[in-house]
């Protein structure tokens, strides 16, 4: 029930305005627990969120002669008799020892808290604020007032979520419109940079990174496209099906800012290369190889860490056989909450890149202590930090040992050592020339009059391509 | 296509003499081995039922023939073993020919009035002398076990499934009868004498025979990442099968693989609340490794939904390097499935916790040997389960 852009209280308040006025007036207890959802981080809760946790409070409910109340701002309340700890017997024989499951967990409504909290923990800024335990006729007052004051409050819709991750036609739709696209649109670099601190020499060039937009764009889409697709299983059949034209685009761009255009290869910054495993198959991935000699320029591939789990096997002839092409292999695509249930430094790569997230800087101590096991597996002096969009990414980095990144952050940190270098530089911004350098078409790069400092080649900081920049 | 239409009586004779058969294949291995490593001599009569003509192939047939066989059992340390294939065979110690002539009589007697259908009758009844013809009985046993319902076929030709393609498949399925690809592989327990016995069956829909019936010409797998968006409407089918309350009446435990989002979606919890009290905690939700690190927040989310709800959850397929990948101890797991394959015999890793490990695709007795000397008690293969032992038709 909609009025203009906001939700008018709905049924399930005013029952649980009743429910508890009720139970206030009568002396059997009952006991209420109310699931927060509108305290979990956006974009949670999902549409998975509150079914499972509908599921569960249900399963409670029924149980225990129950009722659970759905409310307009997602929060989810259970009012039931209290149970019995300790009765009756779940299957233990095989779950004795699960961390969230006690023999009177499906028996004892207190008992839902903490397995709620477990579900939802990844998704929660503050885990202790997601239940609430009240009793009643005794907390009568205070689940009175929370009651009170979700009937009262203003509630604006969310747009439903497509939950069917978008239908398999519209990814053949986006897929033909991300190869018809403009080359600026769908070919993106991005500068890898080390920061020396022993020698007081600042950011130094690592590499220039080219990958195909073309999964990002599928994401969020493409104006006047087909709608975006979310399914990562189909987003990575997209990237696989980009390979060849990232390789032709790559080998066949003899113009800056190409790769290959004319300029001193001796000093230019290693060339990275996003593709997928079947991607090193192709005859372009051949012919790039064969340039990259002929240029002088040193090469490594980036393979994502889900396309290596995905064909661990393959990712090991993959990389033995870029090895003897004297080729590295980068791991991309490492997120914190993978490494907390793989570990990639087993896939032996060269260098691994971790994607930043808030959520690194507020991990608790455990996760934390597993996430320092897991950097140190990798090697600090192999990890490269993905997406230093800004001083807080760079600052964990520095503070962990991590001295290799990339992102916004450390381009706007390159832009400015090249306007103090350049004389062309004097109405320019560290803004403009950061995007000039990512440009991967001539036309983003329009207003430099230093193309040889802007694409590292004249660079007084690049780094010879020794492997690691050491 | 046509075994769905006209079920092999030989399959339908299975029941509880199929059961029985379910892991003789590799005791007789065992018993071969265990001859050639001490030097035992024993002597085996093998009953080739498997070449009957279909028409001599019905259910009392077999089960005559199998009765022709009693004389034997007066033999010294005689051992009975029945194979996937219907073939029964004996081994005893030391001299038995008069016992022998009386089975061979008896066989010639059943088959009397077709003369014309019976194989020769030496093809039929042969004689075997261990430990010298232990590789020619080896061979035997391995051609009892039929393939995998669900093995790429070798002529496979196939072309790739692409987006298109996919979505014209996705749209069949939906209103396609999906139970007549229903097939099941049994996961089997070694017990401590050797013997095997059956730990719970993984129910799966034939992707091979699917995609001879909606898409011939096609190899669903040819493209990974599109065959996992494929089990996603795979996995709607499985569970509104499942659901069926005829279905879960009257079965065991049993195991299913399903992708992180179909755990989450609304078909699983129908599932869920169809599900008896007496199979919680006895059924195995199996996960693809690749699902798993597409998602690590969704899979930690239906993970503990899972075992909230006491399923047990199974990382499939694993090769060794996806073993180091992918450490149990670190992604919670009840259970971890080993796919065996040489790779497995070339590695040093350790199997911390063998109670945990499953070992599939175990064909051969290498592969059985391996996982029985780390203390694995969990296996999936044509060794120890037949799987075409049942087919059951339109039934899961």
């Amino acid at each position: 029930m909609h009025l203009g852009n906001q939700i008018a209280p709905s049924l399930s308040e005013h029952m649980l305005v009743d429910t508890i006025d009720r139970f206030g007036r009568t002396p059997s207890s009952r006991v209420a627990v109310v699931l927060h959802l509108s305290r979990l981080r956006p974009p949670a809760p999902r549409p998975h969120h509150r079914r499972v946790a509908r599921a569960l409070l249900q399963d409670t409910a029924q149980r225990h002669d129950g009722q659970v109340f759905v409310l307009r701002n997602g929060d989810q309340v259970l009012i039931c008799l209290p149970g019995v700890p300790g009765a009756g017997t779940v299957p233990r024989r095989i779950l004795h020892d699960h961390p969230i499951i006690g023999s009177s967990t499906r028996l004892d409504p207190r008992a839902l808290p903490p397995m709620l909290i477990r579900l939802m923990q990844i998704d929660a800024p503050d885990p202790t604020r997601l239940t609430s335990i009240f009793t009643l006729p005794a907390d009568q007052s205070h689940l009175a007032a929370y009651a009170a004051a979700r009937l009262a409050e203003t509630v604006t819709p969310s747009s439903p979520e497509d939950e069917g991750f978008g239908p398999t036609a519209a990814a053949n739709a986006i897929g033909r419109a991300i190869q018809a696209a403009p080359h600026a649109h769908r070919l993106h670099r991005q500068t890898g940079v080390m920061v020396s601190l022993s020698t007081m020499s600042g950011f130094r060039q690592l590499f220039a990174e080219y990958d195909m937009a073309g999964p990002g764009i599928a994401a969020t889409g493409l104006p006047g496209s087909p709608p975006p697709v979310r399914d990562p299983f189909l987003l990575r059949h997209l990237a696989g099906a980009l390979d060849q034209l990232l390789l032709q685009t790559i080998v066949n761009t003899v113009r800056r800012p190409g790769p290959f255009a004319p300029g001193n290869a001796a000093i230019r910054p290693r060339l990275h290369i996003n593709l997928t495993l079947a991607g090193l198959g192709l005859p372009g991935f051949t012919a790039l190889l064969e340039r990259c000699r002929n240029a002088r320029i040193s090469l490594a591939v980036e393979v994502s860490l889900l396309d290596a789990s995905a064909d661990p096997d393959g990712f090991f002839r993959a990389r033995d056989r870029l090895h003897r092409s004297g080729v590295d292999v980068v791991l991309d695509q490492i997120t914190h909450l993978a490494l907390a249930i793989a570990a990639p430094a087993t896939l032996g790569a060269d260098l691994y890149k971790l994607d930043w997230s808030p959520r690194l800087r507020t991990l608790d101590p455990h996760d934390h202590d597993g996430l320092r096991r897991s950097l140190a597996e990798m090697g600090l002096d192999r990890i490269v930090l993905l997406g230093a969009n800004g001083e807080d990414a760079l600052l964990w980095g520095l503070s962990h040992g991590i001295r290799r990144f990339q992102g916004r952050h450390v381009a706007i940190i390159l832009a400015a050592e090249r306007v103090l270098a350049c004389p062309h530089s004097a109405g320019c911004s560290l803004a403009q020339c950061a995007d000039r350098a990512a440009a991967t078409d001539p036309e983003g790069r329009n207003g430099c009059l230093n193309l040889d400092l802007l694409d590292g080649i004249t660079s007084p900081q690049a780094v010879p391509p020794d492997g690691l920049g050491q | 296509m046509s075994s769905f239409s006209t079920p092999d009586p030989r399959s339908a004779a299975g029941g509880d003499l199929a059961r029985s058969r379910m892991d003789d294949p590799a005791r007789l291995l065992t018993l071969i081995g265990e001859t050639v490593n001490t030097g035992t001599a024993r002597e085996v009569l093998w009953l080739s039922l498997s070449m009957l003509p279909r028409p001599l192939a019905e259910p009392h047939h077999l089960r005559l023939a199998g009765d022709a066989l009693a004389p034997l059992e007066a033999a010294d340390r005689m051992r009975k073993f029945g194979l996937p294939n219907d073939d029964q065979i004996v081994v005893w110690r030391g001299a038995a020919n008069e016992l022998v002539a009386q089975c061979e009589a008896l066989v010639r007697h059943l088959f009397a009035d077709e003369p014309t259908l019976l194989p020769e009758p030496d093809r039929l009844v042969q004689r075997f002398r261990l430990p010298v013809d232990a590789a020619r009985m080896r061979e035997k046993i391995a051609r009892s076990v039929p393939p995998e319902p669900d093995e790429p076929s070798a002529l496979s030709v196939a072309a790739a499934l692409t987006l298109a393609t996919l979505a014209a498949l996705e749209d069949n399925l939906a209103s396609a009868n999906v139970a007549r690809f229903a097939r099941r592989r049994d996961i089997c327990m070694c017990n401590d004498d050797g013997s095997f016995g059956p730990a719970w069956e993984t129910r799966i829909l034939s992707s091979r025979e699917l995609a001879e019936t909606l898409k011939p010409d096609h190899d669903l797998r040819a493209d990974p990442w599109l065959f996992r968006r494929l089990t996603r409407s795979l996995d709607r089918r499985m569970l509104a099968l499942l659901s069926a309350p005829e279905e879960l009446r009257s079965a065991g435990p049993f195991g299913i693989n399903l992708t992180i989002g179909s755990i989450l979606a609304p078909d699983f919890l129908r599932f869920d609340e169809a599900l008896p009290g007496r199979l919680r905690g006895h059924v195995v939700i199996g996960l693809d490794p690749a699902d798993v690190m597409t998602d690590p927040a969704g899979f930690g989310f239906a993970r503990d939904f899972a075992r909230a709800r006491h399923y047990r959850l199974l990382l499939r397929g694993l090769s060794p390097a996806g073993f180091a990948l992918l450490p149990r101890g670190r992604s919670g797991i009840d259970l971890v499935q080993l796919r065996w394959s040489q790779a497995w015999a070339d590695t040093e890793m350790a199997l911390d916790d063998p109670s945990t490990i499953v070992v599939s695709g175990a064909d051969t007795v290498a592969a059985l040997d391996w996982g029985r000397a780390r203390g694995v008690r969990l296996f999936q293969g044509r060794v120890v389960s037949p799987a075409t032992r049942r087919n059951t038709g339109h039934r899961l």
